[in-house]
């Protein structure tokens, strides 16, 4: 007997462990089918516990009270607490494996999982420790109690999750539960409007209590409204008396529900908002409402839809799926839990045929199958159609010639298929003459998608045909030429050099500034060589499309070496890091004037310009930046000087630009000045900036700025 | 005696606590039997991770068409006559409700009204109002769900990318793709799971940094990888010259080797993570060059994007770039486009970004059609916030600029689980959402469960507390997915 005794306490107790280890890894618990089993078990043994722990605590009660109770028969508490003690264990674990399975009401789930943990302990320690506990009337009436208490509230709440809650009283309460709605059938005021309140309102505003002399059921009372007034009116901007009640502080003695009682949720209130403001219907259909309306956008997370896809087959084994997954080839379930499972094929070159029918081996299960882009062939379809649960099927641009194509009509669950890209034609596509399911059909870029489809899509009625977009009847412009050429001062005769990317493109050129024509003007071929000033306008010529726009760029032959250079007033602050000396590095700045390329001025830019030896000079271009958003205009005079000594410089030309009238995009200009020739050691050029920006201009009346990139000296 | 019957009591206590000692270990590793990943050391956030979808998803793959610098919702989008009606008036204080604006227009006197200078019609299904600088946008619009209700909480640039792309203001955060990398794993082994590529238009630009596709807090192998337009288009990745394909594969298996014998004697699982990096990259050299090369793709598809298409760098290469990722299993391909941040010049400046972004954003969409993909592949094209209705600096009947203006803009997405039509509105004014608002944590909360994530459940602990992309907020906006 004592062995018995403590046999059944020692496995007690290693339960017990195993229980409260469990609970702490819950989260990471991951269970076996087998171990499933055992937990559905639970039912049918939380009966014994309950018994025998109400038995317990009667007959510890009763004995503890009264000795003569129990003569001679001591061993019978024992054994009902150690009986307790282990069926509670057992039940505990049943229970919990049973709660992993997920389906219930969590709340409820939380309380009577911790109710039976809680139980199975005490039931453990009661035993451990009966004999101290029998001797202490106390400790053993609130043990007794406790235990009772928690046994009869457990079970309680067990019974909620198996038979729904308020299980016993159902009968004779009225039925409070409807059955769930499908959103298709939902009425607005029915079923969205009326139970909020029901649950909110009505508790008030019945035709008892009638609050306000407002009853808010029936509809005809409803719409009656109570002492001040009707509750609500379209017309006005706040739509009236209930919602203004609604939107009062809380504080307000008439908010409504009042203080206390269960507010309103956002959503809630926004149901009443758009159904009064819709014009408070009260058969109105949810379905109805266009799929923008908030109501209906409300409604969606309130009703269940008809759900499309419950997959009827068994997941496929863990490990033969893993095994199948490489760097080409991913299979994995659609979700976590699925048994349904999707496999992409990637790498065309490491495509091999057996890797698709290696795939048999889950071929219930496989519901998407993507092999775009591999060599598969009309043989592989043999194959693909024993994937009987496939729902998508993409075959876009593998070597399918479409022959094969009636192989496919075994496929019988198939909702979408690719072609996109093969050679099916449109008698391939009558082949696939029994696919129930099929709702789209893509045939882009094959032989079919030119066919006439009418006798195709007669048979196929249900399927969606997408053809896609066909280029040849569209007519579309070509975009300009690159020109790759990127130094625009030609220090060396230079080879210029465009680029089309579009296949069998013309690129005819100009080099005089006129606009390139389809005929006339050269066609670029790579052999000209760039040797002077060149104003060069390129433009792109292709059958079936509209030819470019014009591509230009200034190209300037280098002139004198210039052989030492200084300013001789500082440009502005930002620019006193620049190296003057950029100004004749023959090298262009581009649009951005803070790359260190530009020296800009809002004063005057003047620089002295020195040679070794007597040079002749009849002309200067100084290279500049026009950004009139930027406040950089044209500047409002250039000057050149010349003379033999720095100090004794003459004016020998002077020029005024001519400044924009209104705001446009950046652009650079060079500004020639051409004068009889001179033979001079030293150059003085002057750029200076408008004063005042023009009135037209956002900072009129500002300075404007000057920068210049480069000055060309030139013989 | 007693001295005795004490050693004795205690001798049997001893002997009772070992053996229940023993009989609880023994039950402790009968239950470890059922928590397979005990001892590997992981945290709770890895073993939710199992690189599935939580749920079935609605879309596998995103590409995100970022429109950077925040383009003005009034003059592609949003409709508001009355802002023609009231052309040049002041912006009543009971509308703006003094919303704080930026340092640009907070100094202005007066707000006045500017109404778009472009022609809207109503298109498609849904009759929803495009203007005229979206002929191929508008040609695709039974595809689209445009969002006009979207708002964000940053004013500025940077905050505001930096919010739609980590869910926080602060760079600190991983980015979108990198959550969902991390949440779903890569599809293709092949490549990286997370791709960005860059363009720039004519208008005003605002930065692009790598903050904003950084892995963040999460494992570095979830960070966006930045394709270049040059031939190098994953920097680092070619062999240097003097290497070929079997001399790197011959480095790598005694590389490998190497390494074997460092795990075999350090047991670090880092080293095994190296290696499957170095491959990764080896198949890498492999199928980036076939993905990047557009020089074979048809004249159809040309037309489709446009000619611009082949040339590298441009908004239209990156978007056919996009698609061939995505294709090919990318699990997020994001596109920043820049140079929409008008402020001055609006009608010059937007219609040369249009003419950049619009027919090619369409051809996305019509191109995963024609291939079967669209259902399965995500498409979002917006900016970070939306620009005022008033003008900034001097208004003129054909010139205006807009300033910064957070409260409503435009997006649209298509494709992946979401419904078409037009969803939200704003008021006549254009200024404030008057229905069916939607938050940019409520914007990520619902691309993660058209992803099949629960945006409560992805999560990573980090500083002692659990990240989310949403943080502590979002909501799912059911009114958009089918």
């Amino acid at each position: 007997m004592l062995r018995w005794k403590t046999i059944l306490f020692n496995t007690s107790f290693a339960l017990n462990c195993l229980l409260v280890f469990l609970l702490i890894f819950e989260g990471r618990l991951s269970l076996p089918l087998w171990v499933q089993m055992i937990g559905r078990m639970h039912p049918l043994l939380l009966h014994f516990p309950i018994v025998l722990l109400v038995l317990c605590v009667f007959w510890e009660l009763l004995s503890g009270l009264k000795k003569s109770f129990a003569p001679g028969h001591p061993a019978i508490g024992d054994w009902l607490l150690l009986l307790s003690c282990l069926t509670s264990v057992v039940s505990a674990l049943m229970g919990f494996f049973l709660s992993k399975e997920g389906g219930y009401t969590p709340d409820v789930v939380v309380l009577h999982k911790w109710g039976g943990v809680f139980i199975s302990l005490l039931a453990l320690a009661w035993y451990a420790f009966r004999d101290h506990i029998r001797r202490m009337k106390v400790v053993m009436a609130v043990t007794s109690l406790t235990g009772l208490v928690i046994v009869i509230a457990t079970g309680h709440l067990g019974a909620d999750i198996t038979h729904g809650e308020n299980f016993i009283f159902a009968p004779v309460t009225a039925d409070s539960e409807a059955p769930a709605i499908l959103l298709e059938d939902a009425l607005v005021y029915e079923h969205m409007v009326q139970p909020i309140f029901n649950s909110k309102c009505n508790s008030c505003h019945n035709e008892k209590k009638a609050k306000g002399e407002l009853v808010m059921e029936p509809a005809v009372l409803l719409l009656k409204g109570g002492k001040s007034g009707a509750l609500w009116d379209s017309t006005q901007k706040d739509l009236g008396l209930m919602l203004r009640r609604i939107h009062l502080p809380l504080e307000n003695k008439k908010h409504m529900p009042p203080a206390g009682k269960t507010q309103l949720t956002e959503d809630e209130i926004s149901i009443i908002y758009h159904w009064i403001r819709g014009g408070s219907s009260f058969t109105a259909k949810v379905a109805e409402l266009p799929e923008t309306d908030t109501l209906r956008v409300l409604a969606a997370a309130l009703f269940t839809t008809i759900d499309t896809d419950n997959y009827s087959f068994s997941p496929a084994d863990d490990e033969k799926v893993n095994s199948m997954r490489n760097n080409y080839r991913l299979v994995s379930p659609l979700a976590l839990g699925s048994p349904a499972l999707g496999v992409e094929f990637f790498g065309a070159s490491h495509f091999k045929k057996e890797q698709l029918t290696e795939l048999l081996g889950v071929k219930e299960q496989v519901v998407s199958l993507n092999l775009n882009k591999m060599p598969v062939t009309d043989d592989d379809l043999k194959t693909i159609s024993q994937f009987i649960n496939l729902r998508r099927l993409n075959l876009s641009f593998t070597n399918i010639r479409g022959a094969g194509l009636s192989m496919l009509n075994s496929l019988k669950e198939l909702k979408q298929l690719s072609l996109s890209g093969t050679g099916v034609t449109a008698a391939n596509l009558k082949l696939l003459t029994s696919l129930p399911k099929l709702t789209e059909l893509y045939i882009w870029s094959t032989p079919a998608q030119s066919n006439n489809l009418v006798a195709v899509q007669k048979q196929l009625k249900n399927v969606k045909i997408e053809t896609g977009f066909a280029g040849d009847t569209i007519i579309i412009k070509l975009n300009p030429p690159l020109i790759e050429n990127e130094a625009q001062v030609l220090v060396e005769p230079t080879p210029l050099k465009l680029k089309h990317y579009v296949k069998g493109v013309t690129i005819r050129y100009t080099i005089d500034g006129t606009a390139p024509d389809s005929i006339g003007s050269p066609v670029y071929k790579g052999d000209f060589i760039m040797n002077r000033n060149i104003t060069l306008k390129v433009k792109a010529f292709k059958p079936g499309w509209i030819s470019s726009d014009i591509e230009e760029k200034t190209f300037y032959k280098a002139g004198y070496k210039i052989d030492s250079i200084r300013l001789l007033q500082p440009p502005d602050s930002q620019y006193r890091s620049v190296n003057p000396s950029i100004l004749t590095d023959a090298e262009k700045g581009d649009l951005n004037f803070n790359n260190g390329k530009w020296i800009g001025s809002r004063t005057s830019l003047q620089a002295l310009l020195n040679f070794d030896t007597l040079r002749t000079i009849s002309s200067v271009t100084i290279s500049s930046l026009i950004n009139i958003g930027g406040y950089i205009m044209p500047p409002r005079q250039v000057e050149i000087w010349a003379g033999s000594d720095p100090l004794k410089l003459r004016l020998i030309k002077k020029i005024t630009p001519g400044q924009p009238e209104k705001d446009g995009p950046a652009y650079q200009a060079g500004f020639d000045l051409t004068f009889e020739p001179v033979k001079e050691k030293f150059l003085k050029v002057v750029v200076v900036p408008v004063s005042k920006l023009p009135a037209w201009h956002r900072g009129k009346n500002d300075r404007g700025w000057v920068f210049v990139d480069e000055i060309f000296v030139n013989p | 005696m007693e001295k005795e019957i004490l050693e004795h009591s205690l001798n049997l206590n001893r002997r009772r606590f070992l053996s229940k000692l023993s009989l609880g270990i023994g039950s402790v590793a009968l239950g470890s039997l059922l928590i397979p990943d005990l001892f590997s050391g992981k945290s709770d956030e890895e073993m939710l991770l199992t690189g599935l979808p939580q749920f079935a998803p609605k879309a596998k793959r995103i590409i995100y068409l970022f429109q950077n610098g925040a383009p003005s919702q009034l003059d592609l989008f949003d409709y508001k006559p009355k802002l023609q009606e009231m052309f040049g008036q002041d912006l009543p204080e009971s509308i703006r409700k003094g919303q704080r604006l930026t340092g640009m227009t907070a100094d202005q006197k007066k707000f006045p009204l500017a109404g778009t200078s472009f022609k809207f019609d109503q298109y498609g299904k849904s009759k929803a109002w495009l203007s005229e600088l979206l002929p191929h946008t508008a040609g695709v619009v039974d595809e689209l769900c445009i969002v006009k209700s979207i708002f964000t909480e940053a004013i500025n640039h940077d905050p505001a990318l930096t919010f739609f792309q980590t869910g926080a203001q602060v760079g600190n955060r991983p980015s979108m793709g990198a959550w969902l990398s991390y949440g779903l794993g890569s599809e293709n082994k092949n490549l990286p799971s997370f791709c960005v590529l860059l363009s720039k238009g004519k208008g005003n630009g605002q930065g692009v940094y790598s903050k904003l596709w950084t892995n963040g807090f999460l494992d570095s192998v979830h960070q966006g990888v930045q394709f270049s337009s040059g031939d190098s288009p994953v920097l680092y990745l070619n062999n240097h010259e003097s290497i070929n394909k079997e001399d790197r594969r011959k480095m790598l298996d005694k590389l490998e080797q190497l390494n074997a014998e460092t795990f075999a004697e350090s047991g670090d699982p880092e080293v095994n993570a190296k290696v499957q990096q170095y491959e990764m990259a080896y198949r890498m050299q492999t199928a980036v060059p076939e993905i990047t090369d557009l020089s074979k793709e048809p004249e159809d598809i040309v037309k489709l994007y446009g000619p611009d298409c082949l040339i590298p760098g441009t908004y239209a290469a990156n978007c056919l770039l996009a698609r061939k990722l995505s294709e090919n299993g990318v699990r997020f391909v994001q596109l920043y486009h820049q140079g929409w941040d008008a402020h001055d010049n609006l009608p010059s400046q937007i219609r040369g970004q249009a003419l950049d972004t619009d027919q090619a954003s369409a051809a996305l969409i019509t191109d995963l059609k024609q291939r079967g993909l669209l259902d399965e592949t995500l498409v979002i094209w917006g900016g970070e916030f939306g620009r005022t209705n008033y003008c900034q600096g001097a208004l003129t009947k054909d010139n205006y600029g807009r300033d910064h203006h957070p409260r409503c803009f435009t997006i649209w997405m298509a494709g992946g689980g979401v419904k078409p039509g037009v969803y939200g509105e704003t008021d006549e004014f254009g200024y404030n959402v008057i229905q069916n608002p939607v938050h940019v944590n409520d914007f990520h909360a619902t691309i993660l469960h058209l992803m099949g994530l629960d945006h409560e459940k992805l999560t990573f602990k980090h500083l002692g507390r659990r990240y989310r992309l949403t943080d502590v907020a979002g909501k799912v906006v059911q009114g958009i997915i089918t």
